[in-house]
């Protein structure tokens, strides 16, 4: 592959470009698996919340019969 | 060699600015500074919050199974101890205001299985992205600081995947023209990238900048 260059910026020009061009980029395979990650953790919590609930209604339920 | 500095402008004035290795403390730190913007009305603030905030939970993700890097030395190690091992580390570009650093931006990346460094996430802070605050530069100068990053490591390539929205910027920083899929940064880039860092309109900045990098 041939990379065609152009005329390099200065540092002050690259500035103003990044003034009008916000840096804010995420590669897309990147991003979809922080997205799979953050899923998975969220599935993971909500799995813990509900196994703690079960915990709590059992403990109430045997305090209830006792 | 753990700290890279490189200059920015902020409110129409040049300023140093520190880019180094996240730790999972400055990270934490970093995540919580976002939550002012999370509800803020612009989509490139509200994707910077996004893709910061899945950035650090990818590094967390990582970092449980020993896979990430809180500092230069840890990577240095970790690179020693396996040379065909993939690491993720976080690196963050902050400014020193009123005795404080505040954080301007933060990189992800990996150093792959074969020395080269892939940039996976590169936001500009919320903050800095507030045109009330006028903070210029923070883009390049991450990129400039990971450049100095490769060189200490005698990493020969840095590249990462492109966007529709990242293409022209990289097709700016390295001065060629249509970046698609893919950018990549060589020797040749690399030694562009320094080179205009240095050469900067501010005398007193510039010789700092050249004398602390090398």
């Amino acid at each position: 592959m041939t990379v065609k260059r152009t005329k390099p910026m200065t540092l002050e020009e690259l500035w103003d470009f990044e003034d009008k061009h916000p840096v804010v980029f995420a590669s897309p395979r990147a991003l979809a698996e922080a997205r799979l990650i953050a899923e998975l953790n969220r599935v993971k919590r909500g799995r813990r919340r509900g196994r703690s609930n079960i915990t709590v209604h059992r403990a109430s339920r045997k305090l209830a019969t006792a | 060699m753990t700290e890279f500095p490189f200059q920015i402008k902020v409110a129409g004035a040049p300023q140093q600015a520190t880019l180094r290795f996240a730790s999972r403390s400055e990270l934490l730190r970093y995540h919580r500074s976002l939550s002012p913007f999370a509800r803020k009305s612009s989509a490139t603030i509200r994707e910077a919050v996004e893709f910061t905030r899945l950035a650090a939970k990818r590094w967390r993700y990582y970092s449980r199974s020993g896979e990430a890097a809180e500092n230069f030395a840890e990577l240095q190690r970790e690179i020693r101890r396996n040379p065909k091992s993939e690491v993720a580390f976080i690196v963050v570009a902050t400014i020193r205001q009123a005795g404080r650093d505040l954080p301007v931006g933060l990189a992800y990346c990996r150093r792959t299985w074969c020395h080269h460094l892939a940039l996976d996430f590169l936001a500009v802070h919320p903050r800095a992205l507030d045109r009330s605050w006028r903070v210029s530069g923070v883009g390049s100068g991450i990129a400039f600081g990971l450049v100095r990053l490769a060189n200490a490591l005698n990493i020969p390539r840095i590249w990462g995947e492109a966007t529709v929205n990242s293409a022209t910027f990289y097709e700016s920083l390295l001065a060629v023209s249509s970046v698609q899929d893919l950018f990549i940064i060589e020797a040749a880039e690399m030694a562009a990238i320094v080179k205009r860092q240095e050469k900067t309109s501010d005398p007193v900045l510039a010789t700092k900048t050249a004398t602390e990098l090398h």
